[in-house]
Order: C-alpha cells, then sequence, then structure tokens
C-alpha cells in the first residue's frame, strides 16, 4: 500500500505544523482584517487618535505573526534552526542591500522613497520565505 | 560525514519518521544525516548511539578514516 504525505512525517513535525499554523491563523485572519479595512474604506491624512491607531492596526497582526516565527523557531530541532538562520540572514542581506540603494537613490533625488521602501521590505520577506523554502526542500 | 545509519534504521525495520519520533527531532533532520548532508550536534550523537545501542565512533565514520568501522559487537 502506498504511503500517505502523513507517513513521510514524524510525529514531532505533524505537532510543529499544527502548532505554526494554531499561531498563524488567528494573526492571518486580524490581518486580513485590518488591512481589508484601509484598502477598501482607503482612508487619508488621518486627523485625529483614532483614525492614526486604525492606520497602524494591520501592525498588530504583524507584530502577531513575528511572534509565531519567534515560537517556530524555539519549537524547531537543530537543523531546521539552522536553515532558519541562514534564510533569514539571506532575507536581511537582500533588505540592507535595497535600503541601501533607496538611500543613495534618495540621495540622487530619484523615484518615490515611500514606494520604494515598500518594494524592498516585500523583497526582503520574499528572499526569507523563498530561501527558507530551498534550504527546506534539499533535505527532504 | 558518512555514517551507517540507514543500515542501522534498516535492520530494525524503522522508517526515518520512526527514527526522527525516537529522536524527537524532524524527520528531514534524519534525512539529511543519512544522506551525509548534515553532521549532527553532539548530544544528538549521543542520542542516536543510545538508540541503536552502539558508539559513535561505530555509527559515524570520519572522512579521513577509510577502514570499516567495528561495531561493539564485534572483537
Amino acid at each position: 500500500m502506498p504511503k500517505s504525505p502523513m507517513e513521510h512525517k514524524s510525529r514531532s513535525d505533524i505537532a510543529r505544523e499544527h502548532a505554526a499554523r494554531r499561531d498563524a491563523a488567528p494573526a492571518v485572519a486580524l490581518l486580513v482584517v485590518t488591512q481589508g479595512s484601509l484598502i477598501w474604506l482607503d482612508p487619508s491624512r488621518p486627523t485625529n487618535p483614532a483614525e492614526i491607531v486604525w492606520a497602524l492596526s494591520p501592525l498588530a497582526a504583524i507584530s502577531w505573526l513575528v511572534w509565531g516565527q519567534i515560537r517556530a523557531v524555539g519549537r524547531a530541532d537543530e537543523l531546521q534552526r539552522l536553515q532558519q538562520l541562514q534564510a533569514l540572514s539571506i532575507g536581511f542581506a537582500v533588505l540592507i542591500v535595497l535600503l541601501t540603494a533607496i538611500g543613495l537613490l534618495h540621495a540622487a533625488e530619484i523615484g518615490e522613497i515611500a514606494q520604494q521602501t515598500q518594494i524592498a521590505l516585500i523583497a526582503g520577506v520574499l528572499a526569507w520565505v523563498g530561501a527558507s523554502a530551498v534550504l527546506s526542500a534539499r533535505s527532504r | 560525514m558518512k555514517n551507517r545509519l540507514k543500515e542501522l534504521r534498516a535492520a530494525r525495520d524503522w522508517t526515518q519518521a520512526d527514527l526522527a519520533d525516537r529522536l524527537d527531532v524532524s524527520r528531514q533532520t534524519i534525512n539529511a544525516i543519512e544522506t551525509g548532508r548534515y553532521d549532527p550536534s553532539l548530544p544528538l550523537a549521543f542520542k542516536l548511539a543510545a538508540v541503536f545501542d552502539d558508539s559513535i565512533e561505530s555509527i559515524f565514520i570520519p572522512a579521513h578514516d577509510q577502514s570499516q568501522p567495528r561495531s561493539r559487537s564485534q572483537p
């Protein structure tokens, strides 16, 4: 009988995945709600403290996701921690290089810094996630 | 580093997941050790030796050592 995908995972693998999902699911839901409300209602130039809090509301979900990631590193075994360190290093390196480039472009008065910074952040996170996936796949 | 993990595991009819459960590590880590992509830490190496009731030196083969390792059961 062919093995199901679950039989290829150890009990600790399954426990870690379930724990990661438990940590991430509410954070993702909160992010969808907060970011979604900002995109849909599109507030601009907040004029009172409540609107400023609303504009910053996705930070709660982002912080929750970061906390979940820290917990995931704590649950990881020695190889997974090494892979996560390597992936974080790659993501951080990409982010640093791009932020430096943005600084140089800003000094030369080229481009829109707000947009460039967002691109740098997204690129850094994508580099981290991509590196994590590649490193993990190499040892499967 | 070469090792006899696959051979020892097969002798007991354990899957990689079975061995990972006994050591409380991921199956991925067992696969990486077996294929030589990753060398375990000392605590994990001692756990492996305990699980297989053998010595670390007979499970792991340093790169410079061309001779076959001896297990505890051999004279």
